[in-house]
């Protein structure tokens, strides 16, 4: 592969741009490898579930225990993730970020929504703040590792 | 950093070049994808990382795998911010001259 300069000549100039061009298929191919673990979003929306369904455990269960697993679980998941895909991605960008807190938000308030039901005695309604939760965790997730997706493959 | 671009003759090997460019959309990058995605060999890949690694433009970090059971270990790899920085100029150098643009205009 030639690598002298000066950069007038034609065959130069094409050279450049074919280098350029494989270091974008490059990053497409391992943006890909991000869609691989289909099982991510969907295991961070069963966590987010769990948590929402905790107004529901009878009061003898060691609330503190099962908040602690769930949390252990969220690591292991992404740990889970980076090792199945290979890559890691440190720090979420701005629109990351916000998909984060919105995540963070969504399944509050449908933990808020399960603490009402529970309390006004209405425990298997309890089901639809969960599915919902589930639902909204799982979706912000996909949307997440689609800007991930995006942010490996468009790199400047 | 120069807003020309900078040739540099190391990172500019055709499969240098793409270890870095793979290292630069990520934090850290596992040894086995990079192999597979570069198409190479193990030997090949460690050769060219050797280099790198001696320029001081990428740094490796080995860890036990659990999923392993050779007890060999993960390999991770990241470009280093003297390796960002180097990269980053070869590449704006590239894209001049696939524009025809001449860097060496004094």
């Amino acid at each position: 592969m030639e690598n002298n300069l000066p950069s007038g000549r034609p065959d130069q100039r094409n050279n450049a741009a074919i280098l350029l061009s494989s270091l974008e298929s490059d990053r497409a191919c391992l943006a890909k490898r991000l869609r691989e673990p289909r099982w991510f979003a969907p295991g961070l929306g069963a966590l987010a579930a769990l948590f929402i369904s905790t107004p529901a455990l009878p009061e003898s269960f060691n609330r503190g225990f099962v908040l602690t697993s769930l949390v252990m679980m969220s690591i292991f998941l992404v740990l889970g993730y980076q090792r199945v895909t290979g890559i890691k991605l440190l720090g979420f960008r701005l629109c990351e970020g916000a998909l984060f807190a919105l995540a963070i938000v969504t399944t509050l308030f449908c933990f808020s929504v399960s603490l009402g039901l529970a309390a006004g005695g209405f425990p298997w309604w309890i089901m639809a703040s969960v599915i919902a939760g589930f639902l909204a965790a799982t979706g912000l997730a996909l949307l997440g590792a689609s800007s991930m997706r995006g942010r490996v493959s468009n790199v400047d | 950093m120069s807003t020309e671009g900078t040739f540099n003759e190391l990172v500019h090997e055709p499969i240098r070049l793409r270890i870095c460019g793979l290292l630069r959309a990520v934090d850290e990058l596992d040894f086995a994808v990079l192999r597979d995605t570069l198409g190479i060999s193990d030997a090949a890949l460690s050769k060219h990382l050797k280099v790198l690694v001696t320029a001081g433009f990428v740094s490796s970090k080995k860890i036990a795998s659990s999923t392993r059971t050779d007890a060999r270990r993960l390999t991770w790899l990241r470009l280093t911010g003297d390796g960002r920085g180097v990269f980053d100029d070869h590449i704006r150098a590239l894209r001049q001259i696939a524009t025809g643009v001449d860097i060496f205009t004094l």
